[in-house]
Protein backbone atom coordinates (compact mmCIF):
# COMPACT_ATOMS: atom_id res chain seq x y z
CA UNK A 1 0.00 0.00 0.00
CA UNK A 2 1.41 3.37 -0.97
CA UNK A 3 1.20 6.16 1.54
CA UNK A 4 0.95 9.86 0.73
CA UNK A 5 2.05 11.41 4.01
CA UNK A 6 2.94 9.80 7.28
CA UNK A 7 2.00 12.99 9.08
CA UNK A 8 3.52 12.34 12.48
CA UNK A 9 3.55 15.50 14.57
CA UNK A 10 2.81 17.67 11.54
CA UNK A 11 0.59 20.57 12.44
CA UNK A 12 -2.71 20.00 10.72
CA UNK A 13 -6.02 21.75 10.30
CA UNK A 14 -9.11 19.68 9.68
CA UNK A 15 -11.91 21.48 7.86
CA UNK A 16 -14.99 19.33 8.14
CA UNK A 17 -18.74 19.23 7.96
CA UNK A 18 -20.53 19.74 11.27
CA UNK A 19 -22.18 16.37 10.76
CA UNK A 20 -18.99 14.51 11.77
CA UNK A 21 -17.92 16.71 14.68
CA UNK A 22 -18.48 14.03 17.33
CA UNK A 23 -16.54 11.38 15.38
CA UNK A 24 -13.61 13.72 14.67
CA UNK A 25 -13.44 15.18 18.17
CA UNK A 26 -13.40 11.68 19.63
CA UNK A 27 -10.15 10.89 17.83
CA UNK A 28 -8.59 14.39 17.93
CA UNK A 29 -8.94 14.69 21.68
CA UNK A 30 -5.64 15.64 23.35
CA UNK A 31 -3.77 16.09 20.06
CA UNK A 32 -2.34 19.62 20.33
CA UNK A 33 -0.99 19.67 16.79
CA UNK A 34 -4.46 19.21 15.29
CA UNK A 35 -6.97 22.04 14.98
CA UNK A 36 -10.50 21.51 13.84
CA UNK A 37 -12.98 23.78 12.06
CA UNK A 38 -16.56 22.87 11.20
CA UNK A 39 -18.94 24.26 8.62
CA UNK A 40 -22.73 24.16 8.64
CA UNK A 41 -24.01 20.83 7.36
CA UNK A 42 -26.81 22.72 5.53
CA UNK A 43 -24.25 23.28 2.75
CA UNK A 44 -25.15 19.72 1.73
CA UNK A 45 -28.32 21.14 0.23
CA UNK A 46 -26.58 24.03 -1.51
CA UNK A 47 -23.38 22.48 -2.90
CA UNK A 48 -22.81 25.53 -5.11
CA UNK A 49 -21.92 27.49 -1.99
CA UNK A 50 -19.70 24.87 -0.40
CA UNK A 51 -16.38 25.42 -2.16
CA UNK A 52 -16.35 29.14 -1.39
CA UNK A 53 -16.89 28.59 2.32
CA UNK A 54 -14.19 25.91 2.46
CA UNK A 55 -11.77 28.09 0.49
CA UNK A 56 -12.17 30.93 3.00
CA UNK A 57 -11.05 28.61 5.77
CA UNK A 58 -8.22 27.14 3.68
CA UNK A 59 -6.92 30.65 3.04
CA UNK A 60 -7.11 31.59 6.68
CA UNK A 61 -5.39 28.43 7.95
CA UNK A 62 -2.85 27.92 5.16
CA UNK A 63 0.19 29.59 6.72
CA UNK A 64 -0.50 28.30 10.22
CA UNK A 65 -0.24 24.56 9.62
CA UNK A 66 1.77 21.97 7.68
CA UNK A 67 -1.22 20.38 6.00
CA UNK A 68 -4.95 20.85 5.64
CA UNK A 69 -7.35 17.93 5.68
CA UNK A 70 -10.91 18.06 4.36
CA UNK A 71 -13.64 16.24 6.21
CA UNK A 72 -15.80 16.23 3.09
CA UNK A 73 -16.75 13.82 0.34
CA UNK A 74 -17.18 15.02 -3.24
CA UNK A 75 -20.62 16.08 -1.92
CA UNK A 76 -22.43 16.59 -5.25
CA UNK A 77 -19.37 18.45 -6.58
CA UNK A 78 -19.54 20.81 -3.58
CA UNK A 79 -15.78 20.72 -3.03
CA UNK A 80 -14.86 21.06 -6.72
CA UNK A 81 -12.78 24.19 -7.25
CA UNK A 82 -11.17 24.37 -3.80
CA UNK A 83 -7.53 25.28 -4.32
CA UNK A 84 -4.47 24.38 -2.26
CA UNK A 85 -2.42 27.53 -1.59
CA UNK A 86 1.02 26.82 -0.10
CA UNK A 87 0.20 23.62 1.81
CA UNK A 88 -1.08 20.26 0.61
CA UNK A 89 -4.75 19.51 1.09
CA UNK A 90 -5.58 15.92 1.94
CA UNK A 91 -8.96 14.85 0.53
CA UNK A 92 -10.73 11.55 1.21
CA UNK A 93 -11.68 9.71 -1.99
CA UNK A 94 -15.32 9.36 -0.93
CA UNK A 95 -18.25 10.55 -3.01
CA UNK A 96 -20.24 11.01 0.14
CA UNK A 97 -19.48 11.35 3.85
CA UNK A 98 -21.30 8.06 4.33
CA UNK A 99 -18.05 6.46 3.19
CA UNK A 100 -16.33 7.91 6.26
CA UNK A 101 -18.99 6.54 8.57
CA UNK A 102 -19.00 3.12 6.93
CA UNK A 103 -15.23 2.93 7.36
CA UNK A 104 -13.80 3.42 3.84
CA UNK A 105 -14.67 4.67 0.36
CA UNK A 106 -14.88 1.06 -0.81
CA UNK A 107 -17.23 0.11 2.01
CA UNK A 108 -19.63 2.79 0.79
CA UNK A 109 -19.44 1.69 -2.86
CA UNK A 110 -20.04 -1.93 -1.82
CA UNK A 111 -22.97 -1.06 0.41
CA UNK A 112 -24.42 1.26 -2.23
CA UNK A 113 -24.21 -1.44 -4.87
CA UNK A 114 -25.87 -3.97 -2.61
CA UNK A 115 -28.71 -1.63 -1.66
CA UNK A 116 -29.04 1.49 -3.83
CA UNK A 117 -32.25 2.47 -2.08
CA UNK A 118 -30.56 3.18 1.26
CA UNK A 119 -31.22 6.38 3.14
CA UNK A 120 -28.34 6.53 5.59
CA UNK A 121 -28.60 8.12 9.00
CA UNK A 122 -25.82 8.63 11.52
CA UNK A 123 -26.07 10.03 15.05
CA UNK A 124 -24.81 13.35 13.63
CA UNK A 125 -27.58 13.58 11.05
CA UNK A 126 -30.17 12.77 13.67
CA UNK A 127 -28.80 15.23 16.26
CA UNK A 128 -28.80 17.94 13.58
CA UNK A 129 -32.44 17.04 12.86
CA UNK A 130 -31.71 16.03 9.29
CA UNK A 131 -33.62 12.77 9.26
CA UNK A 132 -36.51 12.96 6.76
CA UNK A 133 -39.25 13.39 9.39
CA UNK A 134 -37.37 16.24 11.06
CA UNK A 135 -36.75 17.88 7.68
CA UNK A 136 -40.51 17.81 7.13
CA UNK A 137 -41.16 19.42 10.51
CA UNK A 138 -38.29 21.90 10.65
CA UNK A 139 -37.68 22.88 7.07
CA UNK A 140 -40.72 22.01 4.98
CA UNK A 141 -43.83 22.63 7.11
CA UNK A 142 -42.99 26.27 7.91
CA UNK A 143 -42.35 26.97 4.24
CA UNK A 144 -44.95 24.90 2.43
CA UNK A 145 -47.61 23.87 4.97
CA UNK A 146 -48.08 20.36 6.31
CA UNK A 147 -49.90 18.76 3.42
CA UNK A 148 -47.41 19.81 0.75
CA UNK A 149 -44.47 19.18 3.10
CA UNK A 150 -45.43 15.57 3.76
CA UNK A 151 -46.35 14.91 0.14
CA UNK A 152 -43.10 16.42 -1.19
CA UNK A 153 -40.86 14.39 1.11
CA UNK A 154 -42.69 11.19 0.23
CA UNK A 155 -42.25 12.01 -3.46
CA UNK A 156 -38.52 12.64 -2.95
CA UNK A 157 -38.02 9.32 -1.19
CA UNK A 158 -40.50 7.14 -3.02
CA UNK A 159 -37.88 4.80 -4.51
CA UNK A 160 -35.89 4.40 -1.29
CA UNK A 161 -36.25 1.00 0.32
CA UNK A 162 -34.22 1.13 3.56
CA UNK A 163 -33.47 3.46 6.42
CA UNK A 164 -29.94 2.48 7.42
CA UNK A 165 -28.72 3.66 10.81
CA UNK A 166 -24.93 3.64 10.99
CA UNK A 167 -23.56 3.05 14.48
CA UNK A 168 -20.37 5.12 14.54
CA UNK A 169 -19.67 4.27 18.16
CA UNK A 170 -19.81 7.79 19.59
CA UNK A 171 -23.30 8.17 20.97
CA UNK A 172 -25.88 6.28 22.93
CA UNK A 173 -27.68 4.63 20.06
CA UNK A 174 -31.04 3.99 21.69
CA UNK A 175 -32.62 7.44 21.13
CA UNK A 176 -31.20 7.47 17.59
CA UNK A 177 -32.66 4.06 16.93
CA UNK A 178 -36.09 5.24 18.00
CA UNK A 179 -36.01 8.15 15.56
CA UNK A 180 -34.58 6.08 12.72
CA UNK A 181 -37.26 3.42 13.18
CA UNK A 182 -39.97 6.07 13.27
CA UNK A 183 -38.73 7.31 9.89
CA UNK A 184 -38.68 3.80 8.45
CA UNK A 185 -42.26 3.19 9.62
CA UNK A 186 -43.56 6.50 8.33
CA UNK A 187 -42.10 6.07 4.85
CA UNK A 188 -42.78 2.35 4.68
CA UNK A 189 -39.10 1.40 4.42
CA UNK A 190 -37.18 -1.43 5.97
CA UNK A 191 -35.04 -0.60 8.97
CA UNK A 192 -31.43 -1.69 9.07
CA UNK A 193 -28.55 -1.04 11.43
CA UNK A 194 -24.86 -1.24 10.56
CA UNK A 195 -22.14 -1.33 13.13
CA UNK A 196 -19.40 0.29 11.11
CA UNK A 197 -15.65 0.67 11.39
CA UNK A 198 -16.05 4.45 11.41
CA UNK A 199 -13.40 5.03 14.05
CA UNK A 200 -10.66 3.48 11.93
CA UNK A 201 -11.39 5.92 9.13
CA UNK A 202 -11.61 8.97 11.38
CA UNK A 203 -8.27 8.07 13.00
CA UNK A 204 -6.69 8.04 9.53
CA UNK A 205 -8.42 11.28 8.59
CA UNK A 206 -7.19 13.13 11.66
CA UNK A 207 -3.77 11.61 12.27
CA UNK A 208 -2.68 10.01 9.01
CA UNK A 209 -0.98 8.14 7.46
CA UNK A 210 -2.99 8.55 4.25
CA UNK A 211 -3.10 5.48 1.99
CA UNK A 212 -3.44 6.28 -1.71
CA UNK A 213 -6.50 4.11 -2.13
CA UNK A 214 -8.47 6.25 0.27
CA UNK A 215 -7.05 9.75 0.01
CA UNK A 216 -5.58 12.03 -2.58
CA UNK A 217 -3.29 15.01 -2.21
CA UNK A 218 -4.01 18.36 -3.75
CA UNK A 219 -0.63 20.00 -4.22
CA UNK A 220 -0.07 23.76 -3.81
CA UNK A 221 -1.70 25.61 -6.70
CA UNK A 222 -3.84 22.65 -7.74
CA UNK A 223 -7.63 22.58 -7.49
CA UNK A 224 -10.01 19.76 -6.67
CA UNK A 225 -11.68 18.32 -9.77
CA UNK A 226 -14.55 15.88 -10.21
CA UNK A 227 -12.37 13.66 -12.43
CA UNK A 228 -10.15 12.68 -9.48
CA UNK A 229 -12.96 10.49 -8.19
CA UNK A 230 -13.46 8.37 -11.31
CA UNK B 1 -46.74 38.30 -24.92
CA UNK B 2 -50.44 38.15 -24.21
CA UNK B 3 -51.64 38.73 -20.70
CA UNK B 4 -53.08 35.22 -20.58
CA UNK B 5 -49.77 33.57 -21.41
CA UNK B 6 -48.11 35.74 -18.79
CA UNK B 7 -50.55 34.58 -16.14
CA UNK B 8 -50.01 30.92 -17.02
CA UNK B 9 -46.26 31.33 -16.84
CA UNK B 10 -46.57 33.02 -13.45
CA UNK B 11 -48.88 30.26 -12.20
CA UNK B 12 -46.27 27.64 -13.11
CA UNK B 13 -43.47 29.60 -11.43
CA UNK B 14 -45.60 30.13 -8.31
CA UNK B 15 -46.93 26.57 -8.28
CA UNK B 16 -50.58 27.74 -8.33
CA UNK B 17 -51.95 24.31 -9.08
CA UNK B 18 -55.48 25.25 -8.05
CA UNK B 19 -55.65 28.10 -10.53
CA UNK B 20 -53.88 26.68 -13.54
CA UNK B 21 -56.82 24.89 -15.11
CA UNK B 22 -59.00 28.00 -15.15
CA UNK B 23 -56.14 30.02 -16.62
CA UNK B 24 -55.48 27.49 -19.35
CA UNK B 25 -59.19 27.25 -20.13
CA UNK B 26 -59.41 31.02 -20.40
CA UNK B 27 -56.49 31.03 -22.81
CA UNK B 28 -58.15 28.34 -24.94
CA UNK B 29 -61.42 30.26 -24.89
CA UNK B 30 -59.50 33.27 -26.16
CA UNK B 31 -58.48 31.05 -29.10
CA UNK B 32 -54.84 30.76 -28.17
CA UNK B 33 -53.30 27.62 -29.66
CA UNK B 34 -52.39 24.76 -27.35
CA UNK B 35 -48.81 24.52 -28.59
CA UNK B 36 -48.45 28.26 -28.14
CA UNK B 37 -49.55 27.91 -24.50
CA UNK B 38 -47.01 25.15 -23.94
CA UNK B 39 -44.09 26.76 -25.75
CA UNK B 40 -44.64 30.38 -24.81
CA UNK B 41 -45.94 30.06 -21.26
CA UNK B 42 -45.41 26.66 -19.65
CA UNK B 43 -41.90 25.81 -20.80
CA UNK B 44 -40.63 29.35 -20.14
CA UNK B 45 -42.27 29.09 -16.70
CA UNK B 46 -40.40 25.88 -15.92
CA UNK B 47 -37.27 27.53 -17.25
CA UNK B 48 -37.61 30.17 -14.52
CA UNK B 49 -38.24 27.43 -11.94
CA UNK B 50 -35.09 25.60 -13.09
CA UNK B 51 -32.98 28.71 -12.76
CA UNK B 52 -34.32 29.49 -9.29
CA UNK B 53 -33.54 25.92 -8.27
CA UNK B 54 -29.97 26.20 -9.59
CA UNK B 55 -29.54 29.42 -7.63
CA UNK B 56 -30.84 27.81 -4.42
CA UNK B 57 -33.73 30.26 -4.30
CA UNK B 58 -36.14 27.31 -4.21
CA UNK B 59 -35.82 23.63 -3.30
CA UNK B 60 -37.27 20.29 -4.34
CA UNK B 61 -40.80 20.85 -2.95
CA UNK B 62 -41.33 24.03 -5.01
CA UNK B 63 -40.03 22.16 -8.03
CA UNK B 64 -42.49 19.32 -7.43
CA UNK B 65 -45.43 21.69 -7.00
CA UNK B 66 -44.49 23.54 -10.19
CA UNK B 67 -44.40 20.19 -12.00
CA UNK B 68 -47.85 19.25 -10.69
CA UNK B 69 -49.13 22.63 -11.83
CA UNK B 70 -47.77 22.19 -15.31
CA UNK B 71 -49.05 18.64 -15.47
CA UNK B 72 -52.61 19.76 -14.68
CA UNK B 73 -52.40 22.40 -17.38
CA UNK B 74 -50.99 19.94 -19.89
CA UNK B 75 -53.77 17.45 -19.19
CA UNK B 76 -56.26 20.07 -20.37
CA UNK B 77 -54.21 20.81 -23.46
CA UNK B 78 -53.47 17.26 -24.47
CA UNK B 79 -56.59 16.65 -26.59
CA UNK B 80 -55.90 19.86 -28.50
CA UNK B 81 -52.22 19.06 -28.98
CA UNK B 82 -53.18 15.67 -30.42
CA UNK B 83 -56.12 17.05 -32.38
CA UNK B 84 -53.97 19.53 -34.24
CA UNK B 85 -52.61 16.48 -36.05
CA UNK B 86 -49.02 17.48 -35.51
CA UNK B 87 -46.67 14.59 -36.08
CA UNK B 88 -44.39 13.49 -33.30
CA UNK B 89 -41.30 15.68 -33.23
CA UNK B 90 -39.19 12.64 -32.51
CA UNK B 91 -38.91 9.56 -30.34
CA UNK B 92 -36.99 9.68 -27.06
CA UNK B 93 -36.13 7.07 -24.45
CA UNK B 94 -35.57 8.37 -20.92
CA UNK B 95 -34.31 6.70 -17.73
CA UNK B 96 -32.09 7.12 -14.71
CA UNK B 97 -28.93 5.03 -14.87
CA UNK B 98 -28.12 1.89 -12.91
CA UNK B 99 -27.98 2.56 -9.17
CA UNK B 100 -29.71 5.92 -9.34
CA UNK B 101 -33.24 6.04 -7.96
CA UNK B 102 -33.76 9.79 -8.17
CA UNK B 103 -36.34 10.54 -10.83
CA UNK B 104 -37.76 13.96 -10.06
CA UNK B 105 -35.56 15.61 -12.68
CA UNK B 106 -36.13 12.88 -15.24
CA UNK B 107 -39.92 13.06 -14.80
CA UNK B 108 -39.82 16.81 -15.23
CA UNK B 109 -37.87 16.48 -18.45
CA UNK B 110 -40.34 13.87 -19.75
CA UNK B 111 -43.30 16.10 -19.02
CA UNK B 112 -41.64 19.00 -20.84
CA UNK B 113 -40.63 16.86 -23.81
CA UNK B 114 -44.16 15.47 -24.18
CA UNK B 115 -45.57 18.95 -23.91
CA UNK B 116 -43.20 20.05 -26.65
CA UNK B 117 -44.50 17.29 -28.93
CA UNK B 118 -41.97 14.49 -28.53
CA UNK B 119 -42.95 10.87 -28.09
CA UNK B 120 -41.27 9.62 -24.92
CA UNK B 121 -40.76 6.13 -23.58
CA UNK B 122 -40.07 6.32 -19.84
CA UNK B 123 -38.05 3.28 -18.80
CA UNK B 124 -38.05 4.38 -15.16
CA UNK B 125 -35.19 4.25 -12.66
CA UNK B 126 -32.12 2.10 -12.02
CA UNK B 127 -31.90 0.77 -15.58
CA UNK B 128 -29.02 -1.52 -16.38
CA UNK B 129 -27.00 -1.22 -19.55
CA UNK B 130 -28.20 -4.47 -21.13
CA UNK B 131 -31.91 -3.74 -20.94
CA UNK B 132 -31.24 -0.21 -22.16
CA UNK B 133 -29.37 -1.47 -25.20
CA UNK B 134 -32.10 -4.00 -25.95
CA UNK B 135 -34.76 -1.29 -25.77
CA UNK B 136 -32.76 1.08 -27.98
CA UNK B 137 -32.44 -1.69 -30.57
CA UNK B 138 -36.15 -2.40 -30.42
CA UNK B 139 -37.56 1.13 -30.29
CA UNK B 140 -34.89 2.86 -32.37
CA UNK B 141 -35.29 6.26 -30.69
CA UNK B 142 -33.86 9.47 -32.08
CA UNK B 143 -32.53 10.39 -28.67
CA UNK B 144 -31.59 8.51 -25.52
CA UNK B 145 -31.79 10.65 -22.37
CA UNK B 146 -29.84 9.56 -19.29
CA UNK B 147 -30.27 11.10 -15.86
CA UNK B 148 -28.33 10.80 -12.58
CA UNK B 149 -28.35 12.73 -9.33
CA UNK B 150 -25.43 11.04 -7.60
CA UNK B 151 -21.79 11.38 -8.57
CA UNK B 152 -21.47 7.70 -7.66
CA UNK B 153 -23.65 6.71 -10.59
CA UNK B 154 -22.23 9.13 -13.18
CA UNK B 155 -19.76 6.53 -14.56
CA UNK B 156 -22.81 4.47 -15.62
CA UNK B 157 -23.47 7.07 -18.31
CA UNK B 158 -20.08 6.38 -19.83
CA UNK B 159 -20.80 2.65 -19.71
CA UNK B 160 -24.01 3.16 -21.68
CA UNK B 161 -22.16 5.05 -24.40
CA UNK B 162 -19.45 2.38 -24.52
CA UNK B 163 -22.13 -0.29 -24.85
CA UNK B 164 -23.80 1.60 -27.73
CA UNK B 165 -20.41 1.62 -29.46
CA UNK B 166 -19.77 -2.05 -28.73
CA UNK B 167 -23.17 -2.87 -30.26
CA UNK B 168 -22.46 -0.73 -33.33
CA UNK B 169 -25.49 1.46 -32.75
CA UNK B 170 -23.76 4.58 -31.44
CA UNK B 171 -24.37 6.38 -34.76
CA UNK B 172 -28.05 5.54 -34.75
CA UNK B 173 -29.02 7.40 -31.59
CA UNK B 174 -28.10 10.73 -30.04
CA UNK B 175 -27.33 10.66 -26.32
CA UNK B 176 -28.29 13.54 -24.05
CA UNK B 177 -27.45 13.54 -20.38
CA UNK B 178 -28.51 15.54 -17.36
CA UNK B 179 -28.74 15.71 -13.59
CA UNK B 180 -27.26 17.91 -10.88
CA UNK B 181 -23.63 16.67 -11.07
CA UNK B 182 -23.45 16.70 -14.89
CA UNK B 183 -21.67 19.52 -16.66
CA UNK B 184 -20.39 20.26 -20.15
CA UNK B 185 -16.90 18.97 -19.34
CA UNK B 186 -18.25 15.62 -18.18
CA UNK B 187 -20.56 15.41 -21.19
CA UNK B 188 -17.62 15.99 -23.57
CA UNK B 189 -15.41 13.59 -21.67
CA UNK B 190 -17.77 10.64 -22.04
CA UNK B 191 -18.74 11.55 -25.62
CA UNK B 192 -22.40 12.45 -25.08
CA UNK B 193 -24.07 14.49 -27.80
CA UNK B 194 -25.48 17.07 -25.45
CA UNK B 195 -26.32 17.95 -21.90
CA UNK B 196 -29.12 20.01 -20.42
CA UNK B 197 -28.56 22.04 -17.29
CA UNK B 198 -32.26 21.89 -16.50
CA UNK B 199 -35.49 20.59 -17.97
CA UNK B 200 -36.10 23.56 -20.25
CA UNK B 201 -32.61 23.21 -21.66
CA UNK B 202 -33.19 19.50 -22.19
CA UNK B 203 -36.05 20.36 -24.54
CA UNK B 204 -33.81 22.71 -26.52
CA UNK B 205 -31.08 20.08 -26.72
CA UNK B 206 -33.55 17.44 -27.90
CA UNK B 207 -34.79 19.80 -30.62
CA UNK B 208 -31.24 20.54 -31.75
CA UNK B 209 -30.21 16.90 -31.74
CA UNK B 210 -33.21 15.83 -33.79
CA UNK B 211 -33.38 18.65 -36.30
CA UNK B 212 -29.59 18.66 -36.58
Amino acid sequence: MRIHIIAEKQKAAIIACEIMRAEIEAVALGLDHIETRYLDQGLHRTPARMAGRIQELVDRLDNRVDRIVLGYGLCSNGIVGVQARTRDIVVPLCHDCIGFFLGSPQAYLDDFKARPGSYYLTPGWIVEKKDPLSIIEQDYVPRYGRKTAEWAKKEELKHYTHIVLVDTGVDDLEPMRRIARKNADYFGMEYLEIKARSKEFFIKLVRGPYPEEEFFLVRPGETIRQGIYF
Amino acid sequence: MSEQLDKIKEAIVGGQHNEIEALVQAALDATLAADQIVNQAMIPGMDVVGRKFSNNEIFVPEMLVAAVTMNKGLALLKPFLQQSGAESKGRIIMCTVKGDLHDIGKNLVIMMLEGAGFEVLDMGVDINVDSLIATVKEIKPDVLGLSALLTTTLPEMAKVIEALEANNIRDEVKVMIGGAPVDAAFSDKIGADGYGRDAAEAVQIARQLITG
